[in-house]
């Protein structure tokens, strides 16, 4: 009896846990959910530019995409931009590209403040 | 894990299980914060605790088998919480217990509190280039808070060292292993008793971590699905070694494979335990894990620190 007591409480706690968990999802550190080009891939030299869609939106002055060259040197052709109408997707446009490897590395600040950062590379052939 | 041997048993027996429960209560309850460094994620892991402070609360069910006095099985299942709140964003100080039912067919079943525990842990140094975390803390369990039938009457100190290391450094050749990490915590567990009652022991742990999300994002996106793109497999081993009395010299733990899923507020564990030796059991248990992250729950109010 004591254990279904106990038992039944634990089970009241974590559905309300979870309860309040849905009622206020609201933000959180963000993570891409889509990488485009992705981590790894091949793409011709025609890629015009990398983005990345995140799961929570992003604070634009402080969130930022660079795209390197396998010495180092920048290839983007401007700031990376957090689009206005959805600031969960964010990307920068790309100068063009000859074939060789790259490197991106994203910052992407949520609305909350929360930092988070990350860096893969792609191919152009 | 943690105190279901301490009952019933033969005194030098019961020193050394004592031992082996104060060690295991020293990682057991090390479910608090999921630590970002660098590109890294440490997840909170089941038994050996992170290397970084958050607010968190984790709860956690176990089951396992293990031998009583007369060396026959008796069933132990645990009930555990712990609530971690950051005071600075490098302190935090943190509560736990656990509620234990131990069935034990000789007749030692009983049921109750565990003692409870309170911690402070301090995040002494992070590099986010080489992904690698340090902290230090000091877990005091209050003897005496407990049901007497479950908990020690004296209370353990348990000063601890903790760290993690991402692989995301390896050069490119070593694609494929930047999505392993290690982590481990360290650290003596002195009791307010005598050896034969409650003897020290040294408590020490480490994981192996490998995080598909890491694969995913930052190496070669494999197209792995939903539920696996978001978890991270995970070998814990909490171990124990008595360091005095009768019991001395003596190890007792467990090999725990498992895996975590993760998502955005939080996070579930599963990991079973397998004895490393007679002493430490004969059968399998399992563990459950629940785990939020307040901090990203609830950014502005419980999720932050106290004092920024």
């Amino acid at each position: 009896m004591k254990n279904a007591l106990v038992n039944s409480s634990l089970a009241r706690g974590l559905v309300a846990a979870l309860t309040l968990t849905v009622a206020q999802l609201a933000h959180a550190h963000a993570y891409p959910t889509h990488q485009a080009p992705s981590a790894g891939a091949t793409v011709p030299t025609s890629q015009k530019d990398v983005a990345i869609d995140f799961d929570d939106g992003l604070e634009p002055a402080f969130s930022s995409i660079t795209v390197t060259d396998a010495q180092g040197k920048p290839v983007t052709s401007g700031k990376a931009v957090v689009d206005p109408s959805n600031n969960k997707h964010m990307s920068v446009t790309l100068n063009p590209l000859t074939p060789g490897d790259y490197s991106v590395a994203w910052i992407a600040v949520a609305e909350d403040g929360h930092r988070t950062q990350g860096h893969y590379s792609f191919t152009v052939k | 894990m943690r105190t279901f041997f301490k009952r019933h048993a033969a005194p030098a027996r019961a020193a050394f299980m004592a031992a082996a429960g104060a060690a295991c209560l020293a990682s057991s309850p090390g479910a608090s914060a999921h630590a970002v460094v660098g590109d890294r994620v440490f997840p909170a892991t089941l038994t050996v605790d992170d290397p970084g402070v958050g607010d968190e609360f984790d709860t956690q069910f176990g089951h396992i088998k293990t031998p009583d006095d007369s060396g026959n099985d008796m069933s132990v299942n645990t009930v555990s919480y712990e609530w971690d709140k950051l005071i600075t964003k490098n302190l935090a100080f943190s509560v736990s217990s656990d509620y234990v039912s131990q069935n034990d067919p000789n007749g030692g079943s009983t049921k109750g509190w565990d003692n409870v525990t309170v911690g402070a842990k301090y995040l002494l140094y992070a590099n986010a280039r080489h992904e690698f975390m340090m902290s230090i803390g000091l877990e005091t369990e209050i003897g005496g808070t407990g049901a007497k039938s479950i908990a020690n009457s004296f209370s353990t100190f348990t000063p601890d060292f903790y760290f993690g290391k991402g692989f995301g450094d390896l050069p490119a050749s070593l694609s494929y292993l930047r999505p392993f990490a290690i982590t481990g915590e360290l650290g003596p567990n002195l009791t307010t008793a005598s050896s034969d009652n409650g003897p020290n022991s040294f408590g020490w742990g480490f994981t192996l971590q490998y995080s598909i999300p890491y694969l995913q994002d930052q190496v070669k996106d494999l197209g792995i699905p939903q539920p696996f793109k978001d978890m991270v497999l995970v070998v814990e081993a909490p171990m124990s070694t008595c360091t005095e009395g009768a019991c001395a010299g003596q190890t007792t733990g467990t090999i725990n494979p498992g895996f975590l899923w993760l998502n955005r507020y939080g996070q579930f564990g599963i990991e079973a335990q397998i004895p490393v030796n007679h002493l430490s059991g004969n059968h399998v248990g399992v563990l459950f894990d629940a785990h939020l992250y307040f901090d990203d729950i609830f950014p502005n109010s419980l999720g932050k620190p106290l004092f920024n």
